[in-house]
């Protein structure tokens, strides 16, 4: 049988894996959007006039 | 709201200096977010949870990530000074706002006056225990004792306060050079934790059972107690408008600084837990503590009696505060005082911080005007918004050295719990209504979801505290409850001044020579109507001994800033010289053009600003059945959101009619009707007072009638009475008014419709439907009603721009 120990040490692993997979991804994201190539959410259609610091 | 601008581009007129860079932002995340939490709450934390302390450390950082989401999205497409605060009153109206901030604004600031109190512990602890320096004892003031903790605590704030004035830049580096210190502290800390549990394995492994001592409620409170160490995001969006290239550095240094926070957290609890022995010492602090009945220890597992049984994580709960400090002296050399210092640097960090965001949100609420303006000043040298830093520090130290601020403190989580849930909601509906116009830096995935989950886990964890402090949200009820008081007695007044100044503009204005006191506000929209509604509006003036304000408005599109509108001005304006042929000689009039986005909002407003007693509106007689409208969307927006009486002119031939029919029924309605009846009596019209007997004792209600009859009589009007007998009130009334070749019925508000489409009751609008002459509606304002019902609308989710509809 697995243990306490073993089972909270996974869903610890997992929820610390989640922040950083979100972590790279919102820099991706916001890479992607400065560099005018990002096509999702709002930005799933060319936007004119935008300006991206 | 800023109108010319909208959400998109919204700017304001005070700026502040732009030379944060997204180090910097980053580290003022790192920086709140390893602060007292660290040092002062994971030792109580760990007697929560146990060896699950780990697990409460990286759930928090799992669920915060949701919000942290959010906060990177509207932190990149709105960089500025307010965060949560800003958005939440552009996506959910100034009402909202003010409590989001207020808030906002205590959360941050009792916060700053932890930190404070902590900095003086550690420091006092430090001078006697190491340092052996006597210090004076605490002296009693009345119902303060203040000991050298307090002094220390004071001194703490007025310094942050000051170097916040300074500015932003030597915040920033100041707040640099604590957070770098007391996270190479905490990291060698970490190496040498990690360097005894690789040397001692078994050891080490086996204080990590049982793991959850407590299940998962222990964790759930220690995700609870620790909440406060992981808002950093808050912090760093305040920076906003001082951050160079804001889009791209805001987001980052959320994402950048909840990564570093949680890893770090994660990584002295392993080591709090895995490297630490239970020796006398720590038995014996660990005893005196739980004697003394200090730490915050509610709540925690009585100590067992002999050491062999006594487990890492209950010895650390007892030690509180102390706990991680007294641990460090097993873990490295010198690890107590180390700690100390650390813990010094780290609470004045975490303060500098704070200070800096409540002051940010206060000045944010000046730039509303829902404090007073002062809060918005900036210094003309330091580009700092000075009057909010002082108030801010003032609170901060006020709060420190005079209140019992652990019970206030208790709230601050539950106060973050709530303005986070405010944010989340908030960004669902920015995007929602902005969402194509705004210039997003960063937008999350899965789009509504992440924010709803969110909402989810903030509202379970808050509920949660419930169960392990009621006291947390006894006081963030209490104040919040102050926040609606002096919302209501001061900011509500304000708020409603910026809107209307903000929603509507004035183009032109002519006053008649005279001023009279009461005045009747005529909206003209439709020339062919204007004669007959001018001509009530007079005879309810001069009944009243009043005077007219005739008002056009030109509108345009949301999206079109006010001046656009100014090339209609003179279409309007020819308008109102049209219907000033109507006006009577005896009645003064005066007159204004303006222009708003919504003819009903910007009816309103006038009327609010020029401080009318009555709005009289022409209507043409037709109910939209399958609208979501009664009577028309401008007419339906007045009417439900009037601050003054409101009459509705139902249109027929413009003639002055001789007959009129006041059908009545006891509320408070009456009095406006029968105020419209004596000043059609003294036009010259024969009115009669009429009443249908549903329960068929006629002579009840011609006695009540007749009491009626009396009193307009000592005001020398006359008037008729009838009563008929009859099941079908309308269309009782409508068939006596046919049958006696009436010109004019004037009726009460029968009732407050539930329904949206019944605005003066069932019976008026069919009335005024259906009779082919003239009929008048009137209706009473209830200003606490009003007032009411109001703030529950908004509150159930129609927002500052939900009711922005146009015709």
């Amino acid at each position: 049988m697995v243990s306490t120990l073993t089972i909270g040490a996974i869903l610890t692993l997992l929820a610390w894996i989640w922040l950083q997979i979100t972590v790279v991804h919102g820099k991706y994201v916001v890479d992607k959007i400065a560099d005018n190539d990002y096509r999702k959410g709002p930005f799933d259609r060319p936007r004119d006039g935008d300006s991206h610091e | 709201m800023s109108d010319e601008e909208g959400l998109p581009g919204h700017s304001d007129n005070e700026d502040l200096a732009r030379d944060l860079s997204l180090f910097d932002i980053t580290m003022i995340g790192v920086g709140a977010m390893i602060g007292a939490g660290i040092f002062v709450l994971t030792g109580l934390a760990a007697g929560q949870a146990g060896p699950g302390l780990v697990m409460a450390f990286a759930f928090n950082g799992f669920i915060t990530i949701f919000t942290g989401m959010v906060y990177a999205e509207l932190g990149s497409a709105i960089p500025e000074a307010g965060g949560g605060y800003l958005w939440v009153r552009e996506a959910l109206g100034r009402s909202q706002a003010f409590l989001a901030g207020w808030m906002s604004w205590f959360a941050h600031a009792v916060a700053g006056s932890l930190y404070t109190l902590g900095f003086g512990a550690f420091v006092h602890l430090l001078l006697t225990d190491y340092f052996g320096i006597p210090l004076f004892q605490p002296i009693n003031l009345v119902v303060v004792s203040i000991g050298p903790e307090k002094v220390f605590a004071a001194f703490a704030g007025v310094l942050f306060a000051y170097i916040n004035f300074r500015g932003a830049k030597e915040t920033g580096l100041a707040g640099n050079i604590v957070t770098m210190v007391k996270v190479t502290v905490i990291l060698v800390l970490v190496a040498f934790g990690l360097g005894y549990i690789f040397g001692n394995p078994a050891e080490a492994t086996g204080r990590f059972r049982p793991f959850l001592p407590r299940d998962f409620g222990g964790v759930f409170i220690a995700m609870g107690l620790t909440f406060i160490a992981f808002e950093g995001y808050e912090i760093i969006v305040q920076s906003g408008e001082e951050v160079v290239n804001p889009k791209k550095s805001v987001p980052k240094a959320v994402f950048y600084s909840m990564s570093i926070v949680v890893t770090i957290y994660m990584l002295v609890a392993i080591v709090l837990i895995g490297a630490v022995t239970v020796t006398p010492d720590l038995f014996q602090l660990a005893q005196e503590g739980a004697a003394a009945g200090g730490h915050g220890g509610g709540n925690l597992p009585e100590i067992p009696s002999n050491i062999e049984d006594a487990a890492v994580w209950e010895i650390l709960g007892h030690l509180g505060e102390l706990g991680l400090a007294r641990a460090a002296g097993q873990i490295m050399p010198y690890g107590t005082i180390v700690i100390l210092v650390a813990g010094i640097f780290s609470t004045l960090s975490a303060l500098n911080a704070t200070t800096y965001s409540s002051t940010r949100v206060s000045f944010a609420m000046g730039r509303d005007h829902v404090l007073p303006d002062a809060f918005s000043e900036v210094h003309p040298e330091k580009r700092t918004p000075h009057i909010a830093t002082a108030f801010s520090g003032a609170l901060i130290i006020f709060m420190a050295v005079a209140l019992p601020i652990e019970a206030v403190a208790a709230a601050t989580d539950v106060m973050f719990l709530l303005l986070f849930l405010q944010v989340n909601y908030a960004a669902i509906v920015i995007r929602r209504e902005w969402g194509d116009q705004i210039d997003y830096g960063y937008v999350m995935p899965y789009f509504p979801y992440v924010p709803i989950i969110g909402i989810l886990t903030k509202l379970a964890l808050a509920v949660y505290l419930f169960n392990y402090s009621p006291l947390a949200w006894y006081g963030a009820t209490a104040w919040i409850l102050v926040g609606v008081g002096i919302f209501f007695l001061y900011s509500r007044g304000r708020v409603r001044e910026t809107e209307a100044k903000e929603e509507t503009r004035l183009i032109t204005e002519e006053r008649a020579p005279e001023e009279r006191g009461y005045q009747v506000l005529v909206p003209i929209a439709n020339p062919a109507n204007a004669e007959q509604v001018i001509r009530v509006a007079s005879a309810v003036a001069r009944h009243n001994d009043g005077e007219l304000l005739l008002t056009s408005v030109a509108t345009v599109p949301g999206q079109t800033p006010l001046s656009e509108g100014r090339q209609f001005a003179d279409e309007q304006r020819e308008v109102l010289d049209e219907a000033m042929q109507y006006a009577p000689d005896d009645v003064p009039v005066h007159r204004t053009v303006t222009i708003g986005h919504d003819i009903g909002k910007s009816i309103n407003n006038v009327a609010y600003q020029r401080d009318s007693d009555l709005i009289l509106l022409g209507w043409r007689g037709q109910r939209k059945r399958f609208s979501d409208y009664a009577l028309g969307s401008n007419i339906d927006i007045v009417v439900e959101n009037a601050e003054c009486d409101v009459g509705v002119v139902k249109t027929a031939e413009p003639l002055v009619p001789a007959r009129t029919l006041m059908p009545t029924a006891s509320g408070v309605n009456e009095d406006l009707a029968l105020l419209f009846a004596s000043a059609y009596a003294e036009a010259g019209s024969n009115v009669t007072l009429f009443n249908v007997a549903t329960d068929g004792d006629v002579e009840e209600a011609k006695s009540s009638l007749a009491d009626k009859q009396e009193v307009l009589a000592e005001s020398d009007i006359d008037v008729d009475l009838d009563v008929k007998e009859g099941e079908d009130i309308a269309e009782t009334i409508l068939s006596y008014a046919r049958d006696e070749e009436f010109e004019s019925i004037i009726i009460g508000a029968a009732s407050e419709g539930i329904l949206r489409r019944v605005l003066f009751g069932e019976i008026p609008e069919t009335v005024g439907e259906e009779f082919e002459k003239e009929v008048v509606m009137v209706r009473k304002h209830r200003p606490v009603q009003s007032a009411v019902k109001g703030f529950v609308r908004k509150w159930i989710g129609k927002g500052a721009r939900a009711t922005n509809l146009d015709e």
